[in-house]
């Protein structure tokens, strides 16, 4: 696993960085984020989307637990485990089969399912800096350049 | 009688139609989970290629986990409405069971598993005994670190290994064989085969009554391998 950091200045630097990091995204990609309220992981999974050729809303799936897209580069799935406190509780999202390797999938919240988090999920940490600042770092299964 | 069956606990989809115990018509497609789109239309195939009509059927048969739980809500949903329409009886057959149904005469014991993820089973074990199957080991979860000991336990004798995991759980078991690629998957016409004993043994059910039986581990069964872990730890 590859350690990249990254500092941005702005919810746009973050879209931005989102959007070239889309670049290294293959069907069965799972990737975990974490970091608090208002960290910036929406504004990334935009930017991610974005990189794949979405133009619509994006925002996060808090009630919903999962949004789909479909029709892009490569379609993606996801999900906000901010309500899921059990494996029984994320099997009956039907997450599981969003795993069969037909699509990527972001988790928001991951820090509530450890338990799907393995050698193989990139991870993306999001931390506050000051003002508007973000320190964002991305473990990476193989290298990546941007 | 007249069954029609269908599988979409899993990645794979199939519908079939049996009457009398001969298989009619099966149709079967391993393409991913798209059974939301497809597994009605396979139905409709089956019910004309068997040259029957709906209102033919007498039982209508349903694999009922465990597996994908988006899987067996379509399966479930989509056999429930046609006998709602029609009234006819339904079978709401044990994914495991279907698994183990086409071995039921091979006079062999049969371990049957399924994805529990993380290194885990979902398993059930059958006998076949006199072209019958005997549950010789009830439902349960297990890392595939016990499984040898589950099989020992059990007094299973050289098991024949099914189910989607059935290749790399059949090397945790001494003596166990792993029964082959077309064994992964359940075949919609086992699903009627096993309807049909379970006709015989007053085993059928209202549309009503049919629940899933998702794949989820309870409460003491994470407790047993928890505490399984920490007594060898110590």
């Amino acid at each position: 696993m590859n350690t990249y950091r990254f500092t941005t200045s702005s919810q746009a630097e973050t879209e931005e960085l989102g959007k070239k990091f889309s670049e290294y995204l293959e069907p069965g990609t799972l990737v975990a984020m974490y970091g608090d309220l208002g960290a910036g992981k929406t504004a990334f999974t935009r930017g991610v989307l974005r990189g794949l050729g979405y133009d619509c809303t994006v925002s996060s799936p808090t009630f919903a637990i999962v949004n789909e897209y479909r029709g892009g580069r490569l379609d993606l799935a996801h999900f906000d485990m901010y309500r899921i406190s059990s494996e029984d509780e994320l099997y009956g999202t039907g997450f599981y089969d969003y795993l069969d390797g037909s699509m990527a999938v972001f988790m928001e919240w991951s820090e509530n399912v450890p338990f799907v988090v393995d050698d193989a999920t990139v991870k993306i940490r999001i931390e506050h800096g000051k003002g508007d600042t973000r320190t964002i770092e991305i473990d990476f299964p193989k290298e990546i350049s941007f | 009688m007249i069954i029609l069956g269908v599988d979409s606990s899993s990645a794979a989809g199939s519908a079939a139609v049996s009457r009398d115990g001969e298989l009619l018509y099966e149709a079967y497609a391993n393409e991913g989970l798209t059974h939301s789109q497809t597994l009605l239309v396979r139905c409709d195939e089956a019910i004309r290629a068997g040259g029957i009509s709906p209102g033919d059927v007498d039982v209508f048969a349903v694999t009922s986990g465990p597996g994908s739980f988006t899987g067996l809500r379509i399966g479930m949903g989509l056999i429930k409405g046609m006998a709602f329409a029609t009234g006819a009886k339904c079978a709401g057959v044990s994914t495991f069971l279907a698994l183990a149904e086409p071995l039921k005469d091979s006079g062999r014991d049969i371990l049957t598993v399924l994805d529990a993820r993380q290194r885990r089973a979902y398993c059930a074990a059958y006998r076949s005994e006199n072209g019958e199957l005997k549950k010789v080991m009830d439902e349960c979860v297990l890392p595939f670190s016990e499984l040898n000991d589950a099989s020992r336990t059990a007094g299973l004798n050289a098991p024949l290994v099914v189910g989607d995991i059935s290749a790399e759980a059949s090397s945790y078991i001494d003596g166990a064989e792993y029964a082959g690629d077309d064994m992964r998957f359940v075949h919609a016409r086992y699903v009627c085969e096993a309807a049909g004993s379970m006709a015989e043994k007053g085993q059928l059910c209202s549309a009503e009554e049919l629940r899933p039986f998702y794949l989820q581990l309870s409460q003491a069964e994470r407790n047993r391998i928890q505490s399984n872990r920490e007594e060898k730890q110590t």
